[in-house]
């Protein structure tokens, strides 16, 4: 109890509060940014808090890390743009939503779902950082060949109505991941001879092409038409208790993707781009309705924002109970903190109890103070996007695109990527090729390939006969294994309880 | 049209040709370890480009009347896209981006609208919004943003 007290003595200062507002209102607009990253945002920051105190340093980079996360969802409900990679999912029905002229209510859900997430996710963090952190290092190559698997599983719902082509897609998501250098052997693969490919595909840049180029084409053909319109009739405060009753009379959805989104941002190199899509499959797979998402269902904002929002806080589990950075902001986190002379491992909750918990505690105050920014915000940036004609709109989001997928690494071949997926993403979408699964490939085939070849060379030392039978021994394995394949069978399954339940009640009303 | 020639067939073609293109790169000089991968996922890509081609051939299904509803705006659209993407480091960010913006904003213009007090507010306009974001993206983000190898000694 004392540490707590010690804790929320240590934030609720002036200073704290003031860095942690401006850390907050910089990130929501990096994030809203196309191609500027979380990792790139807390890299910028962190020069800036070597002259801070240790607690103000580390709460104004924890606000900022969430703040970008949450960011992403204004460019994915507003342009069908993920801001970051977190926010793919939220595309799916955000714009849908704000095209129906729920741009507001999408902006408000997408608020409180990602305050909801982070503070469930810092309960998370607060709770059980050590006994997860200790059972995340149980995942070896293996596991993470099975974790990607079952990722992509996730195809199996995404495109119940188009199967095979949902699987064709993500298997052309992986051979796209495999562009470049490879990741075990350093081979340089498909690069057409180009030594610009030779550092492989940019996510962001693909993401981009694949979400936001095709919508512009489709916006092109009529430029002098309103794409979107701000419904009137409901008004503003009608959008907030909307928004308000999405998340919470819906808490199974918020509490399960909150909950996903933190384990998965616990496994190292997994993050917010894998647990947005997974928790958005989860909720699509739990719903009554499955069918309307995708169509503007706002469940499905709910799930993606209160994921990757915990996911933020899952990073730092076993950043500061092992000392091992899950993610790359994590990373860089890791490094700030080193400059304030704090090494992160089991001893920081002993050593520096107060600074470790302030810093924890933080993400409590600064979840719900980006909720209140999200709202306060959302209202005025979806009517000036409506505002703006579509004929300006249309080289204003190009524009936006291409310095985007530039500032990832400075790369011109970065931004003809972008271009080219965004052709490729027209004419697969027109042809029903979901740009979804082919983005799950792109993100899931670099971690299946790196766990299945190596793998199977820790398999080779335990048995050179059959090395893969390590994929089919360790008892996660095994799990995950069962976990995929109920996964896979998922629609089938659930035919079969529909039918049954449809039999039910037609015998009922026979009977009566 | 033919009537077999629908969406799955396009499709299954597509996925095909896509194997193809990375088949055909598949060299000998790769390490077991680098081909491994790709070697028992393109096999899988083969066969379900062949079952969506299949698919077509069969129900003949997903006509394409109503796919690819190109028309003239949406075509420049893309051509600027790709000259604005292939000249941004030749030619530069503030150029080949104030260029491409102002032809666009012009083009969007009814022909009937394009006088040349609309001409000069979109070319203002299309420098002000080139301009702020290279400042904001150099000045405060530490993203270098091509000047232009042309232009360069």
């Amino acid at each position: 109890m004392d540490i707590i007290l010690t804790a929320a003595d240590n934030i609720f200062t002036f200073q704290n509060m003031l860095f942690m507002t401006v850390a907050i209102f910089l990130g929501i607009i990096g994030g809203a940014l196309p191609g500027f990253s979380a990792t790139m945002a807390v890299a910028l920051m962190v020069p800036f808090t070597f002259t801070m105190d240790t607690i103000p340093g580390l709460v104004t980079i924890g606000a900022l890390y969430a703040a970008t996360i949450f960011g992403g969802a204004f460019s994915a409900i507003l342009l069908n743009t993920p801001g970051t990679p977190s926010s793919i999912a939220t595309c799916f029905d955000g714009y849908p939503m704000a095209k129906q002229g729920r741009g507001e209510e999408a902006l408000y859900t997408a608020s409180v779902a990602s305050s909801f997430g982070g503070v469930i996710g810092t309960f998370i963090l607060v709770l059980f950082a050590l006994p997860l952190a200790r059972f995340s290092l149980r995942f070896g190559p293996p596991e993470f060949f099975w974790t990607a698997i079952f990722g992509l599983t996730i195809i199996a719902s995404l495109s119940s109505e188009a199967m095979l082509k949902g699987f064709a897609g993500g298997l052309v998501g992986i051979m796209i991941s495999m562009i470049g250098l490879a990741p075990i052997g350093g081979d340089i693969r498909f690069n057409l001879g180009m030594v610009s490919l030779q550092g492989g595909v940019e996510l962001v840049s693909v993401l981009i092409g694949f979400f936001c180029i095709p919508e512009v084409f489709r916006m092109a053909s009529t430029p002098n038409q309103k794409q979107m319109v701000v419904d009137k009739v409901r008004g503003s405060k009608q959008a907030l208790i909307d928004a308000w009753r999405n998340v919470v009379c819906h808490m199974g959805n918020t509490m399960r993707s909150s909950i996903i989104g933190a384990l998965i941002g616990i496994l190292p190199g997994a993050g917010g781009n894998i647990s947005n899509i997974v928790a958005y499959n989860e909720a699509k797979r739990a719903a009554k309705n499955p069918e309307t998402f995708g169509k503007g269902n706002a469940q499905g904002v709910v799930a993606t924002e209160s994921a990757n929002n915990a996911t933020v806080e899952g990073a730092l589990v076993p950043l500061l109970a092992m000392g091992i950075p899950g993610s790359p902001p994590a990373a860089i986190i890791f490094g700030a903190l080193l400059m304030q002379g704090i090494t992160p491992g089991p001893e920081l909750f002993s050593k520096n109890g107060d600074i470790t918990y302030a810093f924890m505690f933080s993400f409590f105050v600064c979840n719900i103070l980006m909720a209140v920014f999200g709202i306060l915000t959302g209202k005025y940036i979806f009517r000036l996007v409506t505002k703006i004609p579509s004929r300006c709109l249309i080289p204003g989001i190009l524009l936006l695109t291409i310095v985007g997928s530039y500032a990832i690494r400075n790369n011109g071949m970065d931004v003809i990527i972008m271009f080219v997926s965004g052709l490729v993403g027209y004419y697969l979408k027109e042809l029903e090729f979901d740009p979804g699964p082919i983005v799950l490939g792109l993100i899931l085939g670099p971690i299946a390939e790196r766990g299945f070849v190596q793998g199977l060379l820790m398999g080779g030392a335990v048995s050179q006969d059959a090395p893969w039978i390590i994929f089919f021994t360790r008892p996660l394995c095994i799990v995950l294994i069962v976990l995929s394949l109920l996964s896979i069978s998922w629609p089938l399954i659930k035919k079969y309880i529909d039918r049954r339940r449809a039999g039910r009640s037609s015998e009922v009303r026979h009977e009566q | 049209m033919n009537s077999r020639f629908n969406i799955d067939t396009l499709g299954g073609l597509s996925i095909l040709a896509i194997v193809a293109f990375f088949f055909l790169q598949l060299g000998d000089d790769f390490t077991p370890f680098g081909l491994f991968f790709p070697e028992r996922i393109l096999p899988i890509l083969t066969l379900l480009g062949a079952l969506i081609l299949a698919k077509g051939l069969l129900r003949s299904s997903g006509n394409l009347k109503g796919v690819f509803q190109i028309n003239k705006t949406m075509v420049i659209s893309m051509v600027t896209g790709a000259a604005w993407a292939l000249l941004l480091v030749p030619v530069g960010f503030i150029l080949a981006s104030f260029l491409s913006m102002f032809f666009l904003l012009m083009i969007y213009i009814p022909k009937g609208e394009r006088t040349l007090k609309r001409a000069l507010t979109n070319g203002v306009g299309s420098l002000i919004c080139v301009l702020f974001f290279y400042y904001v993206f150099v000045q405060f983000l530490g993203v270098t943003l091509p000047d232009g190898s042309l232009f360069m000694d």
